[in-house]
């Protein structure tokens, strides 16, 4: 019987020192993988955390965001909340000014032209069937309002709106086409943004490329176009 | 790379079918420079390579078709410009004719075979006459004997204007000796369809064949 006794307050005493923690729910404002150090001890990563009561260094990091120092004291409490801003890093903000650039750029000296010369060449078999046909009945109104005192119809109006579309379309081609040829070297030799930071904690490098083809940025690859 | 690749051959393929070569038009006409008037004629055009064609008379009608049915009226000088149109009418090719419309007046009969009457009788005759029509009747002399088709006996008309209405008309031959008539053939012609030219009559007992001629005013 003692012996239970004895065991009984062994437990307790394990359960009473369980309870010393204090559960602490972080509130972080900065992108989805969140980095905590306390104590110089590299935490899990999740946002509940059980710490000891009492005052600690905590250091939080998050990707594309500055390392953050501060003091934190934890009271004797069954749980507390616990917020912290981040500050995004400078060359972050200059890496997504330099990738609208490149947005910009890319789309003014490659993909405009690209789609004026696209829409211009679909445009053409259209409009040139389309005219021909128009022009047929424009020279047959003209005959019959000479000639069969008809009234004249709409049929100049028709012509010119397509025949306009025609050579709007065969311009956009040769414009479109030519810009693109001519500024495909310049393309061709834009320097993509690229945005690099390293992990204070693990000081694996975190790498940030264009990808212009689903025009998005992503992680750790780097592709050359 | 390959985006303007496929520019390219989508460019090449466009500049293809626009300068796809439809050949150019060739207007054409050729019914002579002497049409009937007074009957509805159809003018047809020998061109090639259209679309469609434009017929512009300058008495200032004007069709569209492949031929032309109209009916001149008056007798005179009249010229068409034929326009035959392709490629949309963006190409076109001219031709313009000059002819003379005119109604058919007959010019002469001619009568060969054997024949044992001094003079010949020649009757052009309206099958119905309403209003007692115009009717023709010429009878010429000295056609006792055997006429070939080198020497046959002719009854002259011309410069006389009869003109060969376009109706039913019946042709009649008759023998004359003295004050006697003799009744030697007839044959009924619907000159609005028959264009011939001569058109001929066989008498009854067919020793004596008998051609008429016609002709235009100019």
């Amino acid at each position: 019987m003692p012996r239970i006794l004895l065991l009984f307050f062994f437990f307790l005493q394990l359960g009473l020192s369980a309870q010393d923690l204090t559960k602490v729910r972080f509130y972080i404002k900065g992108s989805t993988d969140i980095f905590i150090k306390l104590d110089g001890e590299l935490l899990p990563m999740s946002n509940i955390q059980r710490i000891a009561p009492g005052e600690h260094k905590i250091e939080v990091w998050s990707p594309t965001y500055n390392l953050h120092k501060s003091s934190i004291n934890i009271p004797n409490k069954d749980s507390v909340g616990h917020f912290i801003e981040l500050k995004q890093d400078r060359a972050y903000i200059d890496y997504m000014f330099a990738k609208d650039e490149f947005n910009q750029k890319i789309f003014v000296r490659r993909t405009a032209p690209l789609l004026l010369a696209g829409a211009g060449a679909i445009l053409i078999p259209f409009a040139y069937v389309m005219r021909k046909n128009l022009h047929e009945e424009l020279i047959l109104e003209d005959f019959k309002v000479e000639y069969f005192n008809a009234s004249r119809g709409s049929g100049q109006s028709r012509y010119n709106t397509v025949n306009a579309l025609f050579f709007v379309g065969i311009g956009a081609t040769i414009v479109g086409t030519s810009v693109f040829l001519a500024l495909r070297e310049n393309v061709k030799h834009l320097a993509k943004p690229v945005y690099i930071q390293q992990n204070p904690f693990t000081l694996d490098d975190f790498k940030l490329s264009y990808n212009s083809i689903n025009r998005s940025p992503e992680i750790g690859v780097k592709l050359s176009f | 790379m390959k985006m303007t690749k496929h520019l390219f051959i989508l460019s090449l393929i466009t500049s293809l079918i626009l300068s796809s070569c439809e050949r150019k038009p060739d207007a054409c006409l050729d019914f002579g420079d002497a049409l009937e008037a007074g009957t509805t004629i159809r003018i047809e055009s020998c061109s090639d390579n259209y679309e469609f064609l434009t017929w512009e008379f300058n008495d200032g009608r004007g069709q569209v078709g492949d031929y032309v049915e109209r009916q001149f009226d008056k007798e005179g000088s009249y010229s068409v410009l034929l326009t035959a149109y392709s490629d949309g009418a963006y190409r076109s090719d001219e031709v313009s004719q000059d002819f003379k419309a005119s109604f058919r007046y007959i010019d002469r009969f001619e009568i060969i075979g054997e024949s044992g009457f001094p003079s010949m009788e020649v009757r052009v005759e309206e099958e119905y006459t309403s209003s007692g029509g115009d009717d023709g009747r010429w009878t010429v002399a000295g056609s006792d004997g055997t006429f070939t088709a080198d020497a046959p006996f002719q009854v002259l008309v011309w410069p006389d204007l009869f003109r060969v209405m376009p109706t039913s008309r019946t042709l009649q031959l008759y023998g004359r000796q003295g004050l006697s008539r003799t009744f030697l053939g007839e044959q009924k012609f619907n000159f609005q369809s028959v264009k011939d030219n001569p058109v001929t009559l066989e008498s009854e007992d067919g020793k004596l064949q008998m051609k008429m001629y016609w002709r235009y005013k100019y």
